[in-house]
């Protein structure tokens, strides 16, 4: 997992550059770290003079030396399953036992402070941190063998399993951006995919491996899981508390949404409009506010005016169409079914694959394939300098005025040149290429 | 002598067909995948199947652990195993066979916007040249020759590797920036 890495949630760079919230936690870290050295320098003497090396070579505790553990100068300050107060569970989130543990730990901290800082404030994020860490190490205490009683559970990862929780309540059903180290590249996925791989599939797996006697790791598997459960709960509470709605990404667009004032008479499609445009203008990837606009303007298109319409399709971008495209050819069958023109910005910088994207999921109903025709009219007008998409548009064009209807009125008389090619009113320069015709009959060689 | 063979009328295609045709097309236009990002998606696949390894051999050692003290033990050890084995083979059918089928690519593919296609058509590829181009040309033949299937590409013109070659098949660069 180490070679792709969570770096944010898929919001502009704007609302992911928070780097002192988990500045602030590695500081933490570090000086608590500092401040239990020494007990835990003397905690590593102690064990060490109550093990002894067999003569098989394998090192184990000296006969009566069970007892003598509960002395462990670290159990003063971090909670074991036979030992342990509210107090020490606490602590336990900010002691580690090795600079390795902590190295480890520091990473995993600043990234989920960091990531979480998109949602919430700081504060919030601290507090998840350290009571979902609390309760995880609670959990893996009572619910650890004894076998193991007085074993010292530390560390940070259960705080940092919280900070996790909240991150998938709050982004679940938006998109995370991976780091990939092979060639430096970012990677956009579902967040809930790697709920599933990362939670469900490993997490769950490893914790209930922790159940059996012979242990397959020394991690504190039980706290992760407990620690992840806790931190989405605190996140579903925190969530509920603010009345965030299931549509908003960020914080920045949740504080906007809670300040924002209509003025003058509120309007069935205004309103919206002018809110979630905004909306958008502050996160444009947020893609289940697009579908609430699509859906919107989808039924209300015949009052959109040019300028609404060109708002709208600016929001339209290639990821958009590829993941949503029965959103987006809805409204773009909606735009031209008014007698209304596409604007030429959007077409001119939309890519081809995402028109015969579109056009695909335009052919149904029948009655109005007309308009997938029209979609491809308009976005060659829009196209006229590459030469490539323009060859690749006319054979297409070629196509689909042998496969429509006379009576569709997709293509008019005025349309088809002399040569059989459809005329759209601009010059192009670039060599033709013909459109293939079928052949009755061909001579081919038998033996 | 040759004789003249009547070609059969084709059935008439719907639209939706010709826009899938033209979107082909457009696929056999796009840039060939370079060697590294093939390699990337390579990687990104062996983490994926190594995460569902990982998986299906913590389960079967869980349930070694719990069922161990049964009278029927070394019965059901066996079938464990060969339940592990069913299953590892079904995540490496999934991710890559499956996948190369349906979305034009596995996983690792997919998500660095590479699609494997057929050379002709530029079609998704059947299931018959998906195991060809999985099964016999990567594994069989990339276990044969050490690895020069892969190497292959960077010294063709086409950047065609051995399981393209065998797969009939090449691998293009289908998203990029816009």
């Amino acid at each position: 997992m180490i070679l792709l890495v969570p770096i944010s949630p898929e919001v502009p760079k704007r609302h992911a550059r928070h780097i002192w919230p988990g500045l602030v936690i590695v500081i933490l870290l570090c000086v608590a770290y500092l401040e239990t050295s020494n007990t835990l320098e003397a905690d590593s003497a102690f064990v060490d003079n109550l093990y002894s090396v067999a003569s098989d070579g394998k090192a184990g505790l000296q006969a009566g030396a069970e007892s003598y553990l509960q002395l462990r100068p670290l159990i003063k300050i971090a909670p074991a399953p036979s030992d342990w107060d509210l107090r020490r569970v606490i602590y336990a989130n900010f002691i580690h036992g090795s600079p390795l543990h902590l190295l480890l730990n520091l990473i995993g901290a600043f990234a989920g402070a960091r990531i979480c800082a998109t949602f919430i404030p700081f504060l919030c994020s601290l507090s998840i941190f350290v009571l979902g860490g609390s309760f995880g190490i609670f959990m893996s205490l009572i619910l650890s063998s004894k076998a193991a009683a007085y074993v010292p559970h530390v560390g940070a990862s259960g705080g940092i399993f919280a900070l996790m929780g909240t991150y998938y309540v709050y982004n679940f059903r938006f998109r995370t951006r991976y780091f990939f180290w092979w060639g430096r590249r970012m990677i956009s996925l579902k967040t809930s995919w790697f709920f599933f791989l990362d939670v469900i599939l490993l997490e769950l797996v490893l914790s209930a491996a922790q159940f059996l006697p012979p242990r397959v790791d020394n991690v504190d598997h039980l706290a992760h899981v407990f620690g992840f459960a806790s931190g989405m709960f605190l996140a579903i509470l925190l969530r509920t508390a603010q009345r965030w709605p299931g549509h908003l990404h960020t914080r920045s667009e949740f504080l906007y949404w809670s300040r924002f004032t209509t003025i003058g008479v509120y309007h069935p499609v205004r309103t919206p409009f002018q809110q979630w445009t905004e909306l958008l203008e502050i996160n444009p990837y947020n893609d289940r506010l697009k579908l609430k606009l699509y859906k919107l303007l989808n039924k209300q298109s015949q009052t959109l005016s040019d300028a609404q319409i060109a708002l709208a399709f600016k929001f339209m971008s290639p990821t958009y169409i590829r993941l949503h495209t029965e959103s987006c050819a809805t409204f773009v069958r909606e735009v031209l079914s008014k007698g209304k023109t596409l604007p030429n910005e959007w077409l001119a910088t939309t890519p081809y694959d995402s028109i015969i994207r579109l056009a695909k999921l335009m052919t149904t109903p029948i009655e109005e394939q007309y308009l997938l025709v029209k979609l491809v009219v308009e976005y060659r007008k829009a196209q006229p300098g590459a030469a490539g998409v323009q060859r690749k548009l006319e054979l297409l064009m070629v196509k689909l005025k042998d496969l429509m209807p006379k009576s569709s009125g997709a293509f008019t008389s005025t349309d088809v040149r002399q040569d059989g090619m459809i005329d759209i009113g601009i010059e192009d320069n670039s060599p033709r290429q013909k459109a293939p015709r079928s052949k009755a009959g061909t001579a081919k060689k038998v033996s | 002598m040759g004789h003249y063979v009547r070609k059969k009328k084709e059935r008439q295609r719907s639209i939706s067909e010709t826009l899938s045709e033209a979107e082909d097309e457009h696929y056999l236009d796009c840039p060939d995948a370079d060697l590294i990002t093939r390699c990337a998606a390579g990687l990104l696949d062996g983490i994926l199947i190594f995460l569902a390894v990982t998986a299906i051999d913590r389960m079967s050692k869980a349930m070694g652990v719990i069922l161990s003290g049964n009278s029927a033990w070394s019965q059901l050890e066996a079938t464990i195993r060969v339940g592990s084995l069913a299953c590892k083979i079904m995540a490496f059918y999934l991710i890559d066979i499956l996948a190369t089928c349906r979305w034009g690519g596995s996983f690792g593919k997919v998500l660095l916007g590479l699609r494997v296609i057929d050379r002709q058509t530029g079609s998704n590829l059947s299931f018959s040249q998906a195991m060809t181009r999985e099964l016999v040309g990567k594994i069989l033949l990339g276990a044969l020759s050490g690895g020069i299937g892969w190497a292959l590409a960077s010294f063709r013109t086409d950047r065609l590797t051995l399981q393209d070659l065998v797969g009939g098949s090449v691998v293009k660069k289908v998203r990029q920036k816009v």
